[in-house]
């Protein structure tokens, strides 16, 4: 009880002196708040990648760490770059008329959040979700035979399936794909489209495609010898193929430079004013199985050979 | 069992080989039990933990079969696990608990199973573990960022059951293929500790057993056995100790023998001396018995010698009296014959402790009335003691059975010399005869007899010497009083003879108590007479005597009143019902005139009135002051009382008058013909028929009888058997078949012989009886009755009879009679003997003199069996007559 009082006691004059801060410094340097969801660590490994990236600039801004304290008091027309869903949901609630920057966002969640909370306040975001293109080029890359790409759609991401249906076509190969119900059988769904495809990808959609799908998913492509291409680095871990996915050192060296640009063309330029959105990662990695690809007979490059193998792959088809 | 147990309890080698072999035994069999059980439970888990493992491994495997529905995986998985030994059969449950897949063969308990899950916890059911498990779909990891809210529930979801069947039979027989090995180990074990602890106390006990064996030989007798001394140190020196002891053992053995045959020949001379003084002993006891004997019989012989002409002194002397001597002359004469009877009893004193003494006497025991037995002498004494002026009492306790067995002889003897011994030393007072009932008890009676005086008493140092024979209690007492002092000496042998005490107390100048119980048998099924209803007041100025006789009149009522003092009588006359007074005066003085009493109690009463006298009394009347008043209507009784007395009593109330006037005649001219020859017995039997109205003529012999007949025809004839010239029953015969006036006439034959049968009677015609003698008056009338068809009397007969003829006639012809038998006695005439003892006991019951028939009776008896001891029985008849006629002569007869 006493250590709770303790640091109510600490917030509140943290609270404090940065208000009184905010108030002598807005003159010359902007001020950035910077909110972390939690203790996990990606949060911190956002944040710190975030941070010195920042600090590296010669005019970076005065970055103002913090926790979701509601003592917080914010400047109008300060930015605040919340770090996770919760930090975000945080700082659109209690500082709607302040720039709002969220970092580590699923896009659908993002998109969510923004629709219940629209505030005065410009919002961006930098979301984890991939474009689908880039799971392509990674399974064109390792299966290079593939030519029926299998995916599932569920509510959130069906409207994702006509981009990816061009994109698939676009490259010569056929998509075949399903939507899937919640009230759906995943296995009755999944069973007889792995069985027709060469390649799947995973799309995430968090309203079917649970762990337990992802499971049945694996399951089903291992008995298969269908190759999966997932979103996250767990996917890979979990018996996908190989994944493409943003790291917390992607997403904060991504974000660092959102901010450098909004702070320093805060002009209505339209390229800035595009910026004020939702960004997807501008960087990503590449995770690989090599257990599941030794499996499935699959003759895997060096890491930085795939990366080059990848990237010009990609720049191929834009 | 039993040797088995004692093998192992008392033997050393038993001992040694459970000290060894149990606790191996134990411990074995602890091991094997430990490790049974131990292994029984390894089996039991191995299978619950196999059973577990295979439901948690299908649980993990089987989520996606049962999520799809897949029966062809499910029963693949099934089978794959049913494989196991311990796994019996696998059930797979959708997430409706439905059963999908089941390798079960048979019947499962499915509504065990299939309501809800069973839990962690294995189910048991019948001889099978069912173990559940939930399958739980699991998923994978897939976000890299774990807080991106999720609007689907990621936690894990049931899909299925599977429940995984283990077999416990199996493991059963597994638990008895365990129990088979270890149990088998274990007795393996167990021989074999058994065989090595035998082997091992064997080894220990080896020299033991050898130290035993020599012991044994050595206890047995064999000295010269030795112990081999083998074995450990301490064994060897026990060996060595055994031997040594032993050697010793026969030494000492040797030199024992040798003292007990040096010891056994002096003992066998000892016994040999001892033998012929023994031998010398034996002679010289024999002699003394012998001179005992003679002695006794020299005493006998010689009492006899003595009284025969002390008889003919007694009898001269009193020729002498009556021959017109002077005053002096009869003085004379008066102390010849005290000293002539004091002799005689002196004799009949040494005669009856020799005899007593000799240990001849053996008790007759017979049915008696101990009430009369003791009255008798008491009754007999009693005058001796009213010439002293001293009272004389019978006191009987009103509780004590009457009807016993015992021999009435000696208890009178006991009873008279007593009673004369009181009197003797008594010279004021009374004199009381206390008969009481020490108890009964399986039909034994403890008679108690006191004879309580108020004499001169005796000192302690003198009651110490008085039961010794010849010893009185001073020498100025044998100068004053007289006697032998065998009386109490006597007294003492004959109440040991019965089995009996006899105690004395006494006080000098106060008085003597002598105080002797007996136990007698008791009569069974005898009628006590019934209790009158009358109230009879009893007048008595002395509280001893008025006591008694209440004892007495209890026994007839109950209505019983006593008065000490006579003014208290007559008031009570006047205030109650009283049905008779009982009047009994002391001997010494008279307060009141009895005459004068007796009136006035006559103007208050007209009851029966009995007053005690003694026969001194009623001979001088004069005496108590009675004469002239004869018409008061009193009866007088005799003193001291006895039974007889108070039946007259008891008689007068309940039936009236024994003595009715105008008696009946029942035999009322009827023609009689009497044949005896003894002419007591004819005059009695004349008397008796007359007085019964009868005509009769007598005749002495059967032959006149028969002369008679002829002449005259009789009603009735009654013949005696023996008769001189023709007995009667020869005489009947010839009557009968002579075809005259008597043919048919009834008869009655006399007879006093006992064993005389009525054979002869039987086959004569006619109607003819026989009567045994002593006749009953009133049987022998009723007889005569029922002979000639005539109704039968209940007159008084017999007082009838012995009013008409004199005492002194029937004294008369017993004495005649006795003097005949003593005549033919010492002239060896047994047929003459028999005959008159015959005649004796025809006559004897007539006056009811109980104790002179007994006495005859005896006699009787004795010469019919030709005994030795005839002459003393003569004598006691002689005596019993002496007494009857002294007390006849008080009064008067």
């Amino acid at each position: 009880m006493q250590e709770h009082k303790v640091n109510l006691l600490a917030r509140t004059l943290t609270g404090i002196v940065l208000s009184v801060f905010t108030l002598f410094a807005s003159a010359d340097r902007r001020s950035v708040y910077l909110l972390l969801s939690g203790e996990q660590p990606y949060y911190q490994q956002v944040s710190q990648v975030f941070e010195r990236a920042l600090a590296e600039q010669p005019n970076g801004p005065r970055i103002l760490a913090s926790g979701l304290d509601q003592s917080l008091q914010v400047a109008a027309g300060s930015m605040v770059v919340a770090i996770g869903s919760r930090a975000s949901e945080f700082a659109l609630k209690r500082f709607s008329k302040a720039d709002i920057i969220s970092l580590l966002m699923p896009v659908a969640a993002w998109d969510e959040l923004h629709k219940h909370l629209p505030g005065l306040g410009r919002r961006a975001a930098v979301v984890i979700d991939q474009p689908l293109q880039r799971a392509l080029t990674l399974g064109q890359l390792l299966v290079p035979n593939a030519r029926q790409v299998g995916a599932v759609f569920g509510p959130i991401s069906v409207g994702k399936r006509t981009h990816l249906l061009r994109v698939v076509q676009h490259r010569g190969m056929e998509l075949v794909y399903a939507d899937m119900g919640s009230a759906d059988n995943p296995i009755g769904v999944l069973s007889p489209l792995v069985q027709k495809s060469d390649l799947f990808i995973a799309v995430a959609d968090r309203a079917v495609f649970n762990k337990s799908v992802a499971k049945w998913l694996l399951y089903l492509s291992f008995r298969q010898k269908v190759s999966v291409i997932g979103f996250s680095q767990s996917y890979a871990k979990a018996g996908a193929l190989g994944a493409v996915y943003s790291s917390p050192e992607n997403i904060g060296r991504h974000g660092a430079e959102l901010v450098m640009k909004l702070l320093a063309q805060e002009q209505d330029e339209p390229s800035v004013a595009q910026l004020w959105g939702t960004n997807y990662p501008k960087y990503y990695t590449l995770a690989i199985n090599r257990e599941v690809a030794r499996a499935l007979n699959i003759r895997v490059p060096e890491l930085e050979t795939l990366y080059r193998e990848f990237q010009a792959l990609l720049e191929s088809y834009r | 069992m039993r040797r088995l147990w004692q093998f192992f309890s008392q033997t050393l080698y038993g001992r040694l080989l459970l000290l060894t072999s149990l606790p191996l035994i134990l411990l074995a069999v602890l091991l094997t039990t430990s490790v049974l059980s131990d292994e029984r439970f390894d089996v039991q888990r191995e299978y619950q933990d196999a059973g577990v493992a295979v439901a948690t491994y299908l649980a993990a495997t089987s989520d996606f079969a049962l999520y799809s529905g897949d029966e062809e995986l499910l029963h693949t998985l099934a089978m794959s696990m049913s494989e196991l030994a311990q796994i019996e059969a696998v059930i797979f449950l959708n997430f409706n608990r439905e059963v999908l897949v089941s390798s079960f063969v048979g019947q499962a308990p499915w509504s065990d199973l299939l309501p809800e899950d069973i839990g962690r916890d294995p189910l048991a059911i019948g001889g099978r573990l069912y173990i559940e498990r939930p399958v739980v779909i699991s998923g994978v990891e897939i976000e890299d960022y774990g807080d991106k809210q999720s609007p689907q529930s990621e936690t894990a979801a049931i899909t299925g059951w599977v429940i995984v069947v283990v077999d416990m039979s199996a493991i059963e027989a597994e638990r008895q293929a365990i129990l088979l090995r270890n149990g088998g180990t274990a007795v393996g074990l167990l021989v074999l500790v058994f065989f090595l602890s035998l082997i091992l106390s064997r080894g220990m006990l080896a020299p033991i057993t050898s130290l035993k064996t020599a012991v044994e030989a050595i206890e047995s007798g064999d000295l010269e056995a030795q112990v081999e001394p083998t074995g450990v140190n301490e064994l060897a020196a026990l060996g060595r100790g055994i031997n040594y002891m032993a050697r010793s053992i026969a030494d000492n053995h040797r030199g024992l023998e040798q003292r007990v045959r040096s010891a056994t020949s002096r003992l066998q001379m000892s016994l040999q001396a001892l033998q012929l003084k023994n031998v010398e002993l034996e002679e010289e006891r024999q002699k003394a018995e012998e001179a005992n004997q003679a002695k006794s019989d020299f005493l006998a012989r010689m009492s006899h010698e003595l009284r025969t002409p002390l008889s003919s002194i007694q009898g001269f002397v009193r020729l002498l009296e009556q021959s017109g001597l002077d005053a002096s002359e009869q003085q004379y004469c008066t102390i010849i014959e005290q000293a002539a009877e004091q002799l005689l009893l002196l004799i009949n004193d040494i005669l009856e402790h020799a005899r007593l003494q000799s240990g001849a006497m053996e008790l007759d025991l017979q049915p008696l009335e101990i009430i009369a037995c003791i009255e008798s002498p008491v009754r007999l004494l009693g005058p001796s003691a009213y010439e002293k002026n001293i009272e004389v009492i019978i006191d009987v306790d009103p509780e004590l059975p009457v009807f016993l067995y015992g021999d009435s002889q000696r208890l009178r003897q006991v009873v008279s010399n007593l009673v004369a011994n009181a009197i003797k030393f008594t010279e004021r007072g009374h004199i009381l005869v206390r008969l009481m009932n020490g108890g009964v008890v399986d039909d034994q009676v403890t008679l108690v007899l006191e004879v309580e005086d108020t004499g001169i008493g005796m000192s302690a140092q003198q009651q110490e010497k008085v039961f010794e024979a010849f010893t009185q209690a001073d020498t100025t007492i044998t100068r004053r009083f007289g006697g032998t002092g065998l009386g109490l000496s006597i007294v003492q042998t004959l109440v040991a003879l019965m089995g009996g005490e006899i105690t004395l107390h006494s006080e000098e100048s106060v008085g003597t108590t002598v105080r002797v119980s007996a136990s007698l048998a008791l009569q069974v099924g005898h009628r006590q007479i019934g209790q009158l209803s009358a109230s009879i007041a009893v007048f008595d100025p002395l509280a001893v005597s008025r006591q008694s006789l209440g004892h007495a009149i209890q026994r007839m009522t109950n209505d019983l009143r006593l008065y000490g003092h006579f003014d208290v009588l007559v008031k009570d006359l006047v205030m109650r019902d009283i049905d008779a007074i009982v009047i009994n005066l002391p001997i010494d003085e008279f307060e009141h005139s009895l005459s004068d009493m007796l009136v006035r109690l006559r103007e208050f009463t007209h009851v029966p009135i009995f007053v005690f006298l003694p026969l001194r009394g009623l001979r001088g009347k004069a005496a108590f002051n009675i004469s002239g008043i004869e018409g008061l209507d009193i009866t007088y009784l005799v003193k001291p009382w006895a039974t007889t007395e108070f039946f007259t009593i008891y008689n007068t109330l309940k039936h009236g008058s024994p003595i009715g006037s105008g008696a009946a005649v029942p035999l009322k001219n009827v023609k009689v013909l009497v044949a005896e020859d003894n002419d007591f017995s004819r005059l009695l039997l004349s008397t008796l028929l007359e007085k019964a109205g009868c005509e009769l003529q007598a005749v002495d012999n059967g032959r006149e009888a028969l002369v008679l007949c002829e002449q005259s025809a009789f009603d009735l004839l009654v013949f005696d058997v023996h008769m001189p010239e023709l007995n009667g029953i020869d005489a009947l015969v010839e009557i009968r078949a002579s075809g005259g006036l008597n043919t048919a006439t009834p008869a009655v034959v006399l007879t006093a012989d006992v064993l005389q049968h009525e054979d002869r009677l039987d086959s004569l015609p006619g109607r003819n009886k026989m009567m045994h003698k002593p006749f009953d008056n009133t049987r022998l009338i009723e007889l005569i009755l029922t002979l000639l068809n005539k109704q039968p009397c209940r007159m008084p007969l017999q007082a009838v009879a012995t009013q008409r003829i004199p005492l002194a006639q029937f004294f008369q012809e017993v004495e005649k009679l006795l003097a005949s038998a003593v005549e033919a006695y010492q002239e060896r005439d047994i047929g003459l003997l028999r005959e008159i003892t015959h005649q004796l006991l025809g006559i004897a019951g007539v006056f009811k003199q109980g104790e002179l028939e007994k006495q005859i009776k005896a006699l009787h008896t004795l010469i019919k069996e030709e005994d030795a001891w005839v002459g003393d029985a003569l004598q006691a008849v002689e005596q019993e007559l002496a007494h009857l006629k002294a007390e006849a002569g008080e009064e008067g007869l």
